[in-house]
């Protein structure tokens, strides 16, 4: 019993130093390395496969721009949109990419550099079944008693709801949640990128959807590298770098591989 | 269905293997750092100034949502002490920590259950406090609180999941990038439940074979 306490007692003293230690010594960071920021669980941007490795066509992206600058990439996973904000501006990242949509909100805060995608004039909003009959544009929800609807926090798509104020948001990381919250009646509908919902309309044939036409201040412009204001040094490097990549076709291939056409957030 | 589950199985152990990694690690910082503020604050022990301290620092860990401690762990405290951890580091130290606070509430009640008299005997015997803690109050002590203390880190188990938010890959978070995967949220869901629904059922099982051993003691 004596022996048994003294292991009990020394194993966590030797885990709690151990950790200590760790933390203290700060791992010195190799030279000429480029920290990225990314949220897995966003194919085909970024996620992590059956063999527990990061995939997709920001991991490829990342990896090109580290040979045309010839430095290592280092991807962290940030888990969700804010955490990613929060550590760019922490400096734990250099630069985040994940998809992230080119908005004027996000221009007037931070540089960003496009590297694919589309300008996107709409957004789908989407039920399950079907659409009730008196929703045909957005304003049509404030005869709507209560009327809620599920949006991805910190997204493009969520700053364009905050202007209704007779919508109720409710945040999901996830589209497969928000879907499943629409289906099980919790909220109305969901309001995505068009290009998402076309991807799950196809997979789920209950689900319909109307566009939103964006007025131009939501617009979104394509989709962009996104860096500190004033790491200009570090922007003019990648966006040569990203230009190359265009010119050589490398960009076009890794498009067509992971057929970014898809999604963004 | 389950095709999902074999295509992915490696992902899945490897989540699995670290949920019970963090878990591990949490429930280490929560046992101890939880049995030294129990044992301070249980009322045989006359510290005032001590137990005053531990009692505030008790009422904000308790006081403050988890989630809302593994953000600051990560985001503010790196800033303000000027240190970097990882997010595996923040969420080690936040859960352990957040744990910590309620498993005192079971030491110090665990403690204090133990009649007076005993301390009283112990004390004319000639035994110290640390003596009469590890000889007689201690075994006492464990066999009416293990299955509080089993209950808590089986609490601990399942708060795991929240490491994911911030990019941690456990469990959880590897299920998430599954679904991103295969766009099919309700096999996986289902069988990351069943799967921390496992290690729960073991947790449990290991409870009551302690809470039998104890009993011979």
């Amino acid at each position: 019993m004596n022996k048994k306490l003294k292991y009990l007692f020394a194993c966590p003293f030797l885990i709690i130093t151990f950790l200590t230690i760790k933390t203290l010594i700060k791992k010195a960071k190799p030279e000429k390395t480029l920290t990225i920021g990314m949220m897995s669980g966003w194919a085909p941007f970024m996620t992590i496969n059956s063999e527990g490795n990061y995939e997709g066509f920001d991991v490829d992206l990342a990896q090109e721009i580290g040979k045309q600058l010839k430095i290592n990439i280092e991807i962290k996973d940030m888990g969700t949109l804010s955490a990613t904000f929060i550590a760019m501006e922490q400096g734990k990242i250099d630069c985040i990419m994940s998809g992230l949509d080119i908005t004027k909100a996000r221009l007037d805060k931070m540089q960003m550099i496009p590297y694919t995608g589309e300008t996107i004039k709409s957004f789908s909003m989407i039920f399950w079944n079907k659409i009730p009959t008196n929703i045909k544009t957005i304003y049509d929800f404030k005869t709507y008693p209560n009327a809620t609807i599920c949006v991805e926090p910190g997204s493009s798509i969520e700053k364009f709801l905050d202007q209704f104020n007779f919508i109720n948001q409710k945040a999901f990381s996830k589209t497969e949640e928000m879907i499943l919250d629409i289906k099980y009646n919790k909220s109305q509908a969901a309001l995505i990128n068009t290009d998402i919902a076309k991807i799950w309309m196809n997979k789920i044939k209950e689900l319909k959807k109307i566009d939103i036409i964006l007025p131009e201040e939501f617009m979104v412009f394509g989709m962009g590298i996104a860096l500190k204001k004033d790491n200009l040094q570090l922007s003019s490097k990648i966006q040569k770098a990203i230009n190359i990549l265009k010119q050589n076709g490398t960009l076009l291939k890794l498009e067509q591989k992971w057929n970014t056409k898809e999604s963004s957030c | 269905m389950l095709n999902f589950l074999f295509l992915n199985i490696k992902l899945i152990t490897l989540g699995t293997f670290n949920t019970l990694s963090l878990w591990l690690a949490a429930s280490l910082i929560s046992l101890l750092a939880g049995s030294l503020l129990g044992v301070f604050r249980c009322s045989q022990l006359k510290f005032k100034i001590i137990k005053t301290i531990l009692n505030f620092t008790t009422f904000i860990l308790r006081g403050i949502p988890y989630y809302v401690q593994l953000l600051i762990a990560y985001f503010v405290l790196p800033d303000l002490l000027g240190i970097n951890i990882s997010a595996t580091t923040a969420a080690i130290y936040s859960l352990g920590l957040c744990s910590a606070s309620y498993m005192s509430q079971i030491v110090k009640s665990g403690i204090n259950s133990i009649p007076i008299g005993q301390w009283e005997a112990a004390k004319t015997l000639g035994f110290s406090t640390i003596q009469t803690l590890r000889h007689i109050i201690f075994p006492q002590f464990l066999k009416n609180a293990l299955p509080a203390i089993c209950g808590e880190l089986d609490q601990l188990l399942k708060s795991t999941s929240i490491i994911a938010s911030i990019g941690v890959l456990e469990l959880t978070k590897a299920g998430m990038n599954i679904i991103s995967r295969n766009m099919n949220p309700i096999p996986v869901y289902i069988s990351i439940a069943l799967i921390y629904l496992t290690l729960s059922t073991l947790l449990s099982l290991t409870s009551n074979f302690l809470e039998k051993r104890t009993t011979t003691w």
